[in-house]
């Protein structure tokens, strides 16, 4: 086999990260001085923790063949949940639990209307989004929870990290990721339902005839996904020390980009958590870079939608000629 | 007398795997022509080769005695042909009248507007055609049932597109598959009449019966070859029969034991569902019982009630114990199953060879957190992969890259992970060459030397009779014949399938 043949795959599977190191390195000869700097990776990280958690627990639900619109609006309405719940003078673990509890029945609503109600995905996540979106505003009268009424040890806590070097911190929020990204790594490689998972996305019917209990994982996935949104929340509310009705709504569509891009980067287009992780470092990275060479937040979104669709339109083009 | 097509000398291969190996086929004005063979002898190439779906790799083809190219006679109009193929594939959401013009020039108004009224008529006018009265062109799709969309798709081949010429070969591969006896009787007098207008119509079937009913001229393919092209009135079904399956049983199968185990594993009595009228039958320890019959004669119905994906009434034991069939508790309770469909139903294709061995019983390794044992698996996976001696480089390998043979040993090492108690296998060397075949045959027979049971559905039925002890014969859900298969011909076997008399068979 001679090396030009090898190099088409190779290409093919990294070709969306060889992409980001481009677009590293663009933002490395602009700003020399504050792009390439350990302080600004860690602010990156930062920026992104919150879409990596979401996008962590929806690469469960897309590796089982489905997937959530229902994400966004479920972060807003634990953000909102726990928000109301301070006001109310409810403990702090208490608000957070109980947040966390509404994403695990939210995730559990969709699961059985997907999974067992056998209504597709994008219908039944579509309505669920509506519903707790609704719910978000519903429970706090439309209004932004701010000030006293979070804890202060809320808001706190994202500034703080462990400190690694004089001055520099590894944060709270991308611990919080890494800890998430860990052990959906462990579920989806290591245990009987990440592994089954993978085979449900891959061929449902000739798993459910192999006896694999295809709706049940489905719902568990699901499940996993609605408290993976519900922390994303709660990290909304610490990061910016308050609480609207609709300040996760933006994640769901980064979130199933971020895994789209991530799916160009394996052999069979499967959702894998590398190829989610540079998903979302791309987002976050030409945030972070555009803004720092004072684009324009619009002209951001637009070059950004740009940047996925070259991405999987690329993956496209080099599967074809398999 | 010229004909109206020939083609001969066609060459067609997939691969390396030739299809079609100098066929010919002569078609004359006037003339209903059967094409008859087994699955896999290249009839639906043939097929789509003169529909244009396939391009043959050589032929000659010859139009009212003058040479032509077959593409290029389709394409300049000069040529024009109806299929009908066998698959309903209709548009449920549809009016009849839609479905029945799909892909013609819909009758317009202003040359934008669909006029409904003349796409009614037309309609009404096509199904007419064949006698149908009580199908209204508006109705949706939908709500007809599975006879009358059949019908309607029928009567497609009957349109009379304005300002187009009519066809002059129509092409019907099963029409009658899902019709009423009435409803066929329509269909046959229909093509007559077709017939009496001067086109050639090119009629495949399995039904002995109606080729001889209502065709003038068979050919038969066998393995991409020409077996068989002459005169029905000169034919008897018999020779028929023996121009398909014809060739000696030239494969190899493994030697039977014959000491049969007098332990019963399952018994199946009065069992009846939609699809099977009162079935009765016992499957000893070690037996390998095989299920013949036609399409939609039951035979995988049979299968997928005992899997535990069919309501049925009736009673089922197990070693004895009173047997309620459950999808997710099969493969636990030490039994297996190899579908039809390889890929769409057995086969996870994007996942690795090891993935698609272990599957039903991955679970039965997690133990803490459902935490999976990496190494165990992997070494349980190897050997699963060597005893189905699988050419590939490993269980690491992903089942894609494997050819369809090897992907089939795969889903024998899935079904041989915990030496079952009971196999079902359906169709079990479907799209399997010659090679791997063979050593499918001795990984089922190794599987009942074992004391497994297995009960097979095969449409292969040198492979029933090579391999199986009894044979039973399925025809509308019901058993018809209980065959032993020491001396029973292939011949035979097929006459009892469709229904020939024995006394036929024998004459």
């Amino acid at each position: 086999m001679s090396g030009s043949l090898q190099l088409a795959p190779l290409l093919r599977r990294y070709g969306t990260f060889l992409g980001f190191l481009l677009i590293v390195s663009f933002f490395w000869t602009q700003r020399p001085d504050t792009f390439m700097t350990t302080r600004n990776w860690l602010n990156i990280t930062q920026q992104v923790s919150i879409l990596c958690v979401i996008s962590f627990t929806m690469t469960l639900v897309m590796v089982g063949g489905d997937f959530d619109l229902s994400v966004g609006s479920m972060a807003s309405l634990s953000g909102m949940i726990a928000a109301v719940l301070w006001q109310q003078d409810v403990s702090l673990f208490g608000a957070l639990g109980t947040a966390v509890l509404v994403g695990a029945f939210g995730g559990v609503f969709n699961g059985v209307l997907v999974a067992y109600a056998g209504l597709s995905a994008f219908v039944a996540t579509l309505g669920t989004l509506t519903i707790f979106s609704g719910l978000a505003l519903l429970v706090s009268n439309g209004k932004t929870i701010f000030g006293r009424a979070i804890p202060e040890i809320v808001g706190d806590f994202s500034r703080g990290g462990i400190p690694l070097a004089e001055g520099i911190q590894l944060p709270n929020l991308t611990l919080i990721a890494i800890l998430v990204l860990i052990l959906m790594g462990i579920i989806l490689q290591h245990t009987v339902f990440g592994r089954n998972l993978h085979a449900v996305g891959g061929n449902r019917e000739a798993s459910m005839l192999a006896g694999v209990p295809v709706a049940r994982l489905r719902l568990m996935a699901f499940a996993v996904n609605g408290v993976g949104a519900a922390i994303a929340g709660l990290m909304l509310v610490s990061r910016l020390s308050s609480a609207n009705p609709t300040q996760g709504d933006g994640l769901m569509l980064n979130a199933i980009a971020s895994v789209f891009v991530g799916m160009t980067m394996s052999e069979e287009g499967e959702p894998n958590l590398f190829g989610t992780l540079t998903g979302v470092l791309i987002l976050g990275v030409l945030s972070n870079g555009l803004t720092q060479l004072r684009i324009d937040t619009y002209v951001q979104q637009i070059l950004t939608g740009l940047i996925i669709i070259a991405a999987v339109l690329f993956s496209r083009l080099s599967l074809r000629k398999r | 007398m010229i004909p109206f097509l020939q083609l001969s000398k066609l060459q067609k291969s997939f691969g390396s795997v030739p299809v079609l190996s100098g066929v010919e086929l002569t078609l004359f004005s006037g003339e209903i022509h059967g094409l008859m063979g087994e699955n896999g002898a290249g009839k639906s190439t043939l097929i789509k080769i003169l529909s244009g779906n396939l391009m043959a790799d050589s032929i000659t083809f010859t139009m009212n005695g003058e040479s032509r190219l077959l593409a290029e006679a389709r394409q300049s109009g000069q040529l024009v042909m109806r299929f009908i193929h066998q698959e309903l594939n209709s548009i449920p959401h549809l009016s009849v009248a839609e479905n029945l013009m799909l892909g013609k020039q819909l009758p317009t108004r202003a040359k934008i507007f669909v006029n409904k009224q003349n796409l009614s008529e037309l309609t009404r006018v096509a199904l007419a055609e064949l006698g149908i009265a009580h199908i209204d062109p508006s109705q949706r799709m939908s709500q007809l049932g599975a006879g009358d969309q059949m019908l309607v798709k029928l009567g497609s081949a009957f349109v009379v597109e304005s300002g187009k010429p009519s066809a002059q070969l129509y092409v019907l591969d099963e029409p009658t598959a899902s019709l009423m006896p009435s409803e066929t009787e329509k269909l046959f007098a229909a093509l007559e009449r077709l017939k009496q207008k001067g086109s050639a119509i090119l009629y495949v079937s399995h039904r002995l019966d109606e080729i001889f009913q209502i065709t003038d001229r068979i050919t038969v393919l066998r393995d991409g070859r020409n077996t068989l092209v002459e005169k029905t009135e000169k034919l008897k079904p018999r020779t028929v029969v023996e121009a398909m399956t014809g060739r000696e049983i030239c494969q190899h199968y493994p030697g039977r034991s014959n000491i049969l185990s007098k332990e019963v594993l399952l018994s199946v009595q009065n069992l009846r569902n939609a699809r099977l009228k009162s079935l009765n039958f016992t499957l000893h320890k070690g037996e390998i019982l095989g299920l013949a019959g036609l399409g939609g004669s039951g035979r995988s119905e049979v299968l997928r009630t005992l899997l535990g994906v069919r309501d049925f009434s009736g009673t089922l034991s197990l070693e004895g114990k009173s047997w309620q069939p459950k999808l997710k508790k099969f493969w636990q309770e030490r039994l297996a199953f190899i579908p039809e469909e390889r890929r769409s139903q057995g086969l996870v294709l994007n996942q690795t060879v090891a993935t698609n061995s272990h599957l039903p019983f991955i679970g039965n390794f997690g133990k803490f957190l459902g935490l999976l044992p990496q190494q165990k698996l992997r070494q349980k996976s190897e050997e699963a992969w060597s005893r189905v001696m699988v050419q590939g480089t490993g269980i690491s390998q992903r089942i894609w890259q494997l050819s369809g043979g090897n992907q089939q040993k795969v889903l024998f090492a899935r079904a041989t992970w915990n030496q079952p108690k009971l196999l079902l296998l359906d169709e079990p060397t479907r799209g399997v060459d010659v090679g791997a075949k063979q050593e499918i045959y001795s990984l089922i027979q190794q599987a009942s030397q074992e004391g497994t049971a297995v009960l097979m559905v095969s449409s292969e039925l040198g492979e029933l009779i090579g391999l199986c002890d009894r044979i039973l014969v399925l025809r509308d859900g019901q058993i018809y014949h209980e065959l032993q298969t020491n001396g029973l011909r292939e011949a035979d076997l097929l006459a009892y399938c469709h229904g020939v008399r024995a006394t036929e068979i024998s004459g």
